[in-house]
């Protein structure tokens, strides 16, 4: 190599530090532990039973949810490899904490409709075919649809966490111009009641993929954001954003990649996560370990 | 970089295809410096590095049963690792974070007579040059020069033949030539 360009990318080759010890080989074996990968056993992967999978990817995710803590010494490297910021305290001032009323003007309705998770068996979630006729209008969500309807409309996949069983009512609302699928779920006497009276959680698509470094930017005093990593019902590995304490705004970028500033409406803790070109956001009162539980059961649905 | 023989290899492979888990820590052991610096030039994002390189590898011990049995572990577990980047790198979710943050660098240690200096500046003006060229530019560079791969090896990598890899890899250098006269020009060196 007698190119002097060429040496100098040899020697930059060596000047990029990246000494991560033995912390790969853990996170990876940690990943195959998870996944269940079969080295030994040619398509024996495609060979397991779709449902099987699903499960054995919803019961690891949990224990799979890395926290990464780095000792301070390994700081500035694990910083540079996306390590380290697993759980960041924002002390700025947030620039949009759009604040939603705690509880629900008179027309929210008593009960929901027939198929809400309170009726639902969990692990056989079923769409509803009908439109939901009652939702709580402070959501600002418009006009429910079925799910068919808003996969139709939006191109999207309708998110249905088996953990949660059936939706009370989808969907379709802006931004974007082109829409994005809410799935909203009653309080139950296993999912708590959000700020917004009778509303457990709200489950979202988007199409693009959420903004993590965008939203890092934004995000308002008090938010606690981690950084997780888990197995969805695919089997595929997802990297998340848990965001917890203060209400926060969030954004994602659309198809064409320009950046979309959107209200999280429960204004509570929530996951955010990028699967297969679409963004899933779950907005609900609970702890992460559960979210990643529900996160990790969802199976898009077209 | 450690370079192992390709008969230590193979047996690497046979036992984590047993199920050995151990053997196949060691594959990641031996090859993560190589998989981090082309994960790294390629996504342009040293911060998504570490998660891609990790992904990539659980798709390769996935993969396993496919490597032939006269086939170079490395520049097969590197293609996986070089697709996993570029994918990656589409993501504007990881160009973002990229324009915030650099890459760390180890103080400079010349050990070797074909080795040169290269100082801190000129090292980000290398970087920062790199990630201005194309996808296709910076994947040959990446695996020539900052994962060491042989014209051969980046073929097989690159899924193109010798011939490709030795073209593209000087329209890259002249790219990356032209590159650091707009920002930043490396020191001269005798």
């Amino acid at each position: 190599m007698t190119d002097l360009l060429e040496r100098q990318l040899a020697a930059l080759a060596e000047r990029l530090d990246v000494d991560v010890g033995q912390r790969l080989v853990r996170d990876v074996l940690a990943s195959l532990d998870a996944v269940g990968g079969a080295a030994s056993a040619p398509g024996r992967r495609r060979d397991m039973p779709r449902r099987r999978r699903r499960i054995i990817a919803a019961a690891v995710a949990a224990a799979l949810v890395t926290p990464l803590a780095v000792p301070g010494s390994r700081h500035v490297i694990a910083h540079w490899f996306g390590i380290s910021s697993t759980r960041i305290e924002r002390s700025p001032a947030s620039p949009v904490a759009p604040k939603l009323p705690a509880t629900v003007p008179s027309n929210v309705p008593a009960a929901w409709p027939a198929g809400g998770a309170d009726t639902a068996t969990p692990g056989t979630a079923s769409l509803p075919t009908t439109a939901a006729a009652t939702f709580p209008a402070t959501l600002r969500l418009g006009k429910p649809t079925t799910a068919a309807d808003a996969a139709a409309r939006t191109g999207l996949p309708v998110p249905v966490p088996t953990a949660l069983g059936a939706p009370g009512a989808i969907f379709v609302v802006t931004p974007p111009a082109s829409g994005q699928v809410v799935v909203v779920y009653p309080a139950s006497a296993t999912l708590p009641a959000s700020p917004v009276a009778g509303v457990g959680a709200l489950l979202s698509t988007v199409p693009g993929t959420i903004d993590r470094g965008m939203f890092l930017k934004v995000a308002g005093a008090g938010t606690v954001v981690e950084e997780l990593t888990f197995v969805i019902a695919s089997g595929s590995i997802v990297h998340a954003i848990w965001l917890a304490g203060e209400p926060h705004q969030y954004a994602f970028d659309d198809a064409a990649g320009a950046p979309v500033f959107d209200d999280l409406r429960l204004a509570t803790n929530t996951l955010l996560w990028n699967d297969n070109g679409v963004g899933y956001r779950l907005e609900a009162s609970i702890a992460r370990d559960e979210a990643v539980r529900i996160a990790s059961s969802v199976i898009p649905t077209r | 970089m450690k370079d192992l023989t390709p008969a230590t290899d193979a047996e690497l492979v046979r036992r984590a295809r047993g199920g050995d888990r151990a053997a196949f820590g060691e594959i990641v052991r031996t090859y993560q410096a190589p998989a981090l610096r082309l994960a790294t030039i390629i996504s342009r994002d040293s911060s998504e590095a570490y998660d891609i390189v990790q992904e990539a590898f659980v798709r390769a011990y996935q993969a396993l049963p496919s490597v032939r049995a006269d086939e170079s572990l490395r520049p097969w577990l590197l293609r996986i690792v070089a697709n996993q980047a570029k994918n990656s790198q589409r993501s504007r979710w990881r160009r973002d974070r990229h324009q915030g943050r650099q890459a760390a660098l180890r103080p400079d240690e010349v050990s070797g007579p074909d080795e040169i200096a290269l100082s801190e500046v000129a090292a980000q003006g290398l970087l920062a040059a790199l990630a201005r060229l194309s996808a296709r530019d910076r994947t040959v560079l990446a695996c020539r020069y900052l994962a060491d791969m042989t014209e051969s090896e980046t073929a097989s990598a690159l899924g193109v033949a010798n011939g490709t890899v030795k073209s593209r890899t000087a329209r890259a250098l002249t790219h990356l030539r032209d590159g650091l006269g707009r920002d930043l020009q490396p020191e001269d060196h005798p």
